[in-house]
């Protein structure tokens, strides 16, 4: 197997943008190529949703077209939020296999043309058609889960706020994130209430950006060492535990067995917050805390900048913004930008990164893990 | 109430063709309709052409299938509350027994 290596990375700012999707895409491509003209073997396009978000199919193409790689083959690849690692994964392959030697990855998503409540609709055909049609979303499935830990693992509400808080300040020191401001936990026990116990500022945002990375078989200072993927049943009712996720657990061993890793080895994540008990479960599913301990390493900053497991020091989907497709390839961009030392007043040491993307209502999880070297 | 049953052991609400564990086909039984709330959840933003607020339950049936069903009662979203499931125009509802 070709060993595969990360090149150039870029990403635009995510939040409610003017510009088009293929805009936005551009603006990624132009940060990742520096500006220089390069020529690619293949264009891998993660997006989940570009026929309602935006009206536009056939978008593998239209990308091509608008960036001027003509006669490049492009494909899209739909993995519902966790479409940009899934365009990744994809994009590894190639390299990997040998087939293709340089190739880019776009991920992206313009959600906010529409008012939430047709984007809520939008993104809960995401869940099982029965569990649809009792009026379910993903919120509420989330709030379903946050109620049953809160229950087994004495959970409290105040304490769940700090993921929201811990993340919002990791926001304040990345220039692309949605949000760049503190947030208390106050602020939080105010918000609008979603799903009882889950409130506004539990859940990550409506957003739009792009991101873009390049993948070579040349070697450079960040290679991809292990990609691990799993799915779990469509319906919540269908899995046996509510406050653990099966996908997770599976895609994490994969991963780490590809990459010879465990998980003491990793020395910063991105993990997919799209609600704040996620930032409690997705490291105790990752092997980095037990079940249960995920809270008491919130609570003692073993998950923040200083901590010695920094979690979304990009400030996770809750501060960066959650535009569905393009997230994954973010999370990507930020383990890239802190192993080269370049992710600025948020920089934690780090040799050793993984992205942990979820799909779905926590469905369908890749974990991928890169290296210094 | 229905649950579908698979050899493999897995066990789901509902009637069901192929097993979403290991894909054999699967045998649908009729159970009695005890339930148990396992969660739960008042939904205040819901999508478009529902009515808020929705009470949402996640329940334990007989033999351990799960159901995610509306709860009839607020006063019953309790974690371990013991009701039944009706249903009301082919919907699945929990109402818990009485105190
Ligand atoms: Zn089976």
């Amino acid at each position: 197997m070709t060993k595969v290596y990360v090149s150039g990375v870029g990403i635009t700012k995510f939040g409610k943008r003017k510009e088009s999707l293929q805009t936005l895409m551009y603006e990624a491509y132009v940060h990742a190529t520096k500006n220089q003209e390069q020529e690619f073997d293949a264009i891998f396009v993660g997006c989940m949703n570009p026929d309602e978000f935006v009206g536009d199919s056939n978008f593998a193409t239209l990308i091509a077209d608008h960036l001027g790689l003509y006669q490049t083959p492009s494909v899209r690849i739909d993995n519902a939020p966790a479409s940009g690692s899934a365009a990744f994964e994809q994009a590894f392959f190639s390299v990997a296999s040998g087939h293709y030697e340089k190739v880019l990855v776009l991920a992206g998503e313009k959600m906010s043309i529409f008012p939430t409540s047709i984007a809520t609709r939008i993104l809960s055909k995401l869940i099982d058609k029965y569990e649809r049609n009792t009026g379910a979303t993903m919120p509420a499935l989330a709030a379903l889960v946050t109620r049953r830990y809160m229950h087994d693992y004495n959970l409290s509400r105040e304490e769940l706020a700090l993921a929201a808080v811990k993340n919002h300040h990791n926001g304040t020191l990345n220039p692309y994130a949605q949000f760049q401001k503190e947030i208390t936990v106050e602020d939080i026990l105010k918000s609008k209430m979603i799903a009882d116990p889950l409130r506004l500022y539990d859940c990550a945002s409506i957003s739009d950006g792009a991101c873009a990375v390049i993948l070579t078989a040349s070697k450079t200072d960040v290679k991809v060492t292990g990609i691990g993927h799993a799915t779990d049943f469509l319906s919540l009712q269908y899995r046996d535990s509510l406050t653990s996720f099966n996908a997770t657990k599976v895609a994490a061993k994969r991963a780490y067995k590809r990459a010879h890793r465990q998980p003491k080895d990793i020395d910063v994540a991105e993990v997919h917050d799209a609600f704040t008990i996620l930032e409690i479960v997705n490291p105790e599913d990752l092997g980095f805390f037990k079940p249960g301990e995920g809270v008491a390493a919130l609570i003692e900053g073993k998950t923040g900048l200083n901590g010695d497991k920094p979690i979304n020091p990009s400030g996770g989907l809750k501060a960066r913004g959650h535009p569905v497709g393009a997230t994954g390839l973010a999370q990507i961009c930020e383990i890239v930008w802190q192993l080269r030392e370049e992710a600025g007043k948020r920089q934690v040491p780090a040799n050793i990164g993984l992205c942990h993307n979820i799909g779905g209502f926590v469905n369908n999880n890749i974990v991928t893990i890169l290296e210094s070297c | 109430m229905q649950v579908s049953t698979c050899t493999c052991g897995k066990i789901v609400a509902l009637h069901r063709e192929q097993c979403p564990n290991c894909g054999k086909s699967m045998i649908t039984i009729d159970l009695g309709n005890d339930a148990i709330v396992l969660t739960y959840t008042t939904l205040y933003t819901v999508p478009e052409g529902f009515k808020a607020p929705i009470f949402l339950v996640l329940v334990e049936l007989e033999q351990g299938a799960k159901l995610l069903c509306e709860c009839k009662n607020e006063n019953d979203l309790e974690i371990g509350r013991k009701g039944k499931i009706v249903i009301e125009n082919e919907k699945y509802y929990f109402l818990g027994n009485t105190k």
